[in-house]
């Protein structure tokens, strides 16, 4: 159950954000999530209504961009699809494949909800 | 003060050099928060001004483990610079980390200084039985917690008297998944896979054994009594991790020990880790 920890670093990332960027309310998380990543996408769902509740984050939308697996395949040295259980490549079967792709973790970006955009949006507008 | 949790220990000892050797200092003192963000500097929020409220979208493109990698970085650091050679040891509960920690201690002696950080949920069981003989060990708990991070490894390592050469072993929490994904700073990793556990945990388990440098399979002499089929375990390891290297043995019997051993002497010499600071 890391997706717990893992929610709580994100956390860290959107308060942090939210400091910088004076607003106080994210209505949308976009995260990129690699389908060899190893994280599990019900339970990070699941630990993000937990551990957001009372936060910033509270009443956001999570949204998840999943990446493919690839790797480089050191028979075919070629880059192949993979999905876990890493047991052999798609193309010509052999054992040894190393993981280039769909490793990713990332929040990608916020939509967040504040009052200064409009401000700015007015003074590029005018 | 530590950044990461505002701890201000006093007896904390920073960047202190020691007669012998050098005191860990509190490794993670010069982290900044929010490097490489676009568009947001750091300093205090501005005051709204007034108006109806709009969305904007902030771009991002953060790692979510970055500060925990970035800790770990700074871990690594240190361990290179003071010559210190550093093993994760990863497994499931009950493979045999413990002892076999206990049987590679009293197997090098006083030739290799050692020194251990144990990780568990509960009790200090793991690091009495090593200071039981003689070695420095620093026991972390992590209550609900199911894998070490980077930031508990820079506490526990500041606790730690650690002198050029010595071989650090990080023990940490038994489990397959979660500790996979939490870099601690090591100089390598070592998986245990122990023959009670069944041929198909490298294919069940992937990510924690494709990142081994190194894969014990321990408990070997149990093997004649079991029907764990050795070759297609081997196998399997070569399919998710097909650099990693394997290496067979019992803490029991002291099979495959002289491998291990020279394993980890060799290792230690390559990462620059050698003793000649000492005396």
């Amino acid at each position: 159950m890391h997706e717990l920890s893992l929610v709580v670093n994100l956390l860290e990332l959107c308060e942090a954000e939210a400091s910088r960027g004076g607003f106080d309310r994210i209505d949308r998380i976009v995260l990129e999530v690699g389908e060899l990543s190893g994280v599990s996408l019900p339970a990070l769902r699941f630990s993000f209504d937990v551990a957001g509740r009372g936060s910033v984050i509270e009443s956001a939308v999570l949204e998840i961009r999943e990446t493919p697996g690839t790797g480089w395949c050191l028979k075919c040295e070629e880059t192949v699809r993979i999905r876990e259980p890493l047991r052999e490549c798609p193309v010509c079967g052999s054992l040894g494949l190393l993981p280039t792709g769909g490793t990713e973790f990332r929040l990608c970006e916020l939509v967040v909800r504040d009052r200064r955009t409009l401000e700015k949006s007015r003074k590029g507008v005018g | 003060m530590c950044v990461e949790c505002g701890c201000g220990a006093p007896g904390q000892e920073v960047g202190g050099e020691r007669r012998r050797g050098v005191v860990l200092p509190h490794l993670h003192h010069d982290h900044h928060e929010g490097e490489g963000h676009e568009g947001s500097g750091p300093g205090a929020s501005l005051p709204l001004p007034e108006g109806p409220e709009v969305n904007r979208t902030i771009r991002i493109g953060q790692d979510i483990l970055e500060k925990n990698n970035r800790i770990a970085r700074d871990n690594r650091d240190f361990f290179r610079e003071h010559g210190i050679f550093v093993l994760n040891f990863l497994s499931a509960p009950g493979s045999g980390k413990t002892t076999l920690l206990e049987r590679t201690i009293s197997a090098l002696g006083t030739t290799c200084p050692m020194a251990v950080i144990e990780g568990d949920q509960e009790t200090s069981r793991d690091a009495d039985r090593i200071r039981r003989l003689g070695v420095q060990a620093v026991q972390i708990n992590t209550g609900a917690g199911c894998h070490l991070d980077a930031h508990q490894v820079a506490h526990a390592a500041g606790d730690l008297e650690l002198f050029p050469g010595t071989v650090l072993v990080i023990e940490n929490i038994g489990n397959l998944v979660c500790p996979a994904l939490f870099d601690l700073g090591e100089t390598a990793r070592v998986v245990l896979f122990s023959v009670t556990e069944g041929e198909d945990k490298p294919l069940k388990y992937p990510r924690i054994f494709r990142e081994a440098d190194l894969t014990l399979l321990t408990k070997s002499d149990l093997l004649p009594h079991l029907d764990f089929d050795r070759t297609w375990a081997e196998s399997s390891l070569r399919g998710v991790n097909p650099r990693g290297e394997t290496i067979a043995l019992s803490s029991r019997t002291g099979e495959g020990f002289g491998l291990w051993l020279s394993w980890l002497l060799a290792h230690r010499e390559k990462a620059g880790s050698l003793p000649q600071a000492r005396g």
